[in-house]
């Protein structure tokens, strides 16, 4: 849940802001104010919703998230390499063991998370971590690539053309391959497959 | 007949080998478990059957045979094999325990109906206990029944996922059976079918399921927008909206896994090629623009 999101404020908000977006939504949501039992369900469970967004920024003293805004530690850098080799492996389960791990949480690893949630099907989770790791380092054009295919909703795409181009590699190579084996062995019997070699 | 995965009349080509096995697994459970389960049976698990049988690489045979259901003219039918078999006993414990954990939360003269249908499903229930997906399923209503009932849960990426993964353990379970080789692409693309059917399902039944007071997780995803001063239809509208998204990225996960898979479908990829990059992207539209009666409109059932 992204408590700014459900108060309606923008992430920095001040305490003033914040306990007046609260009453705001407290006022439009009441239970009491709907008759049918139904709609009053509904609006419990967005009460409900309302008062942990206000807990949760209440407690941060109006500074949620902002510890994450820290620059990276290099030693990372080879856990950071190694997310990604599994990555591309698609071992993402140890991927995301690694990832967890890591900390301070800086840019890269909002991105790499981001990837690994809209992999297991964590569609808003996913673009909210790439969004975070685009605000963390707004310079990064890999980072606002991908925030820009999540949000455009072709993300994946983009994992199956780099897929596709390892495996017209592969089949390249073993065409040559095919082909070397192929011509020693007319050359070891007399004839010639490639004239040129 | 319901469930949401299946070839649209096409006037390129007749879906013939989807159609042949619906009708071999429709009548493999009218033969295992008489014909009034016959009314379980799903496109989605039709499907299901029909990718397996693909994954199997089994040379398919047909006849034509007389059905109930049309008099008239005889059908083709695939000749059922132990993936028919493994998906009708699947459905059947399916539609079994479905109706058997309803009868709790029905009450008054509501659960009479249900508890005669009880009575009716207790040999396949007690079968049922035999078998491993048995308490997967069990796993699943009972997490289910508490992520609706007690959590009011509306985290729609988390539902859907949970259904995903329902169905991805009961396709290896069959697969299981079958001794049919799955790798990690076939299981990833089951659990994204699942994640699709189950937001379709949400979708259509957005508008019952609101005037019904019953659980719906868009509705309490979006409860900002039906608690507002807009009418049901303008609030409506604005969650599909919102939805299209959502729709849009799972679509596009869905045909990169199938890419990757679809060599091991061999001949059978024509037909899914069109369910995949034809009927779901149709049918995905028409659920996001409004168009609920669309199975009526424009495609011809089966």
């Amino acid at each position: 849940m992204n408590p700014y999101k459900t108060l309606g404020i923008e992430p920095g908000a001040t305490k003033e802001e914040i306990k007046d977006a609260y009453n705001k939504m407290v006022k439009k949501y009441h239970p009491d104010k709907y008759q049918e039992k139904h709609m009053k369900e509904l609006a419990e469970q967005k009460m409900k919703e309302i008062n942990e967004a206000y807990d949760i920024l209440t407690r941060s003293g109006g500074n949620y998230g902002g510890s994450q805004k820290q620059n990276g530690n290099p030693a990372n850098d080879a856990r950071y390499y190694e997310v990604r080799n599994l990555m591309q492996s698609g071992k993402y389960s140890e991927a995301k063991q690694i990832l967890e791990d890591i900390s301070p949480r800086d840019a890269q690893w909002f991105f790499l998370m981001g990837l690994l949630e809209m992999n297991g099907g964590n569609y808003n989770r996913g673009a909210s971590y790439l969004g975070q790791a685009v605000n963390l380092d707004p310079t990064n054009t890999e980072y606002r690539q991908a925030y820009n295919q999540a949000m455009g909703g072709t993300i994946f795409s983009r994992r199956a053309g780099h897929a596709r181009t390892r495996s017209d590699v592969d089949t390249c190579c073993q065409v040559c391959g095919t082909l070397w084996c192929m011509d020693c062995c007319c050359e070891m019997s007399g004839g010639d497959l490639i004239t040129c070699c | 007949m319901f469930g949401y995965l299946r070839p649209i009349k096409n006037e390129e080509h007749e879906n013939y080998l989807f159609k042949a096995h619906y009708c071999s697994l429709c009548k493999a459970i009218g033969k295992e478990y008489g014909n009034g389960f016959r009314i379980a049976l799903s496109y989605d698990v039709a499907f299901m059957s029909f990718f397996l049988s693909a994954l199997s690489g089994e040379k398919m045979e047909t006849e034509y045979e007389n059905c109930i259901v049309h008099p008239f003219r005889k059908r083709l039918v695939k000749k059922p094999t132990q993936i028919e078999k493994e998906c009708s006993r699947m459905t059947a414990m399916l539609f079994s325990m479905k109706i058997s954990d309803d009868s709790y939360d029905e009450k008054g003269f509501n659960k009479l109906p249900v508890l005669f249908m009880k009575s009716v499903f207790g040999k396949v229930i007690n079968e049922s206990r035999r078998y491993g997906f048995y308490h997967r399923i069990n796993d699943y209503l009972k997490m289910n029944s508490y992520l609706e009932n007690e959590k009011k849960c509306n985290d729609v990426d988390l539902m859907s996922n949970e259904f995903g993964n329902f169905l991805k353990d009961l396709i290896c379970f069959v697969s299981d059976s079958a001794q049919i080789k799955l790798n990690s692409n076939h299981i990833e693309f089951t659990f994204l079918i699942g994640k699709w059917i189950y937001l379709i399902d949400a979708l259509d039944d957005l508008e019952d399921d609101y005037k019904n007071g019953k659980y719906n997780v868009l509705k309490f995803a979006y409860s900002e927008y039906l608690l507002g001063e807009d009418d049901f239809k303008e609030s409506l509208k604005k969650i599909l909206d919102e939805e299209k998204w959502r729709m849009s990225l799972l679509l596009n996960h869905v045909q990169t896994e199938y890419l990757s898979l679809r060599n091991s479908l061999k001949h059978y990829s024509v037909e899914f090629d069109d369910i995949i990059f034809g009927s779901m992207v149709k049918i995905t539209g028409s659920k996001l623009s409004f168009q609920k009666k669309y199975r009526r409109n424009v495609d011809e059932p089966l």
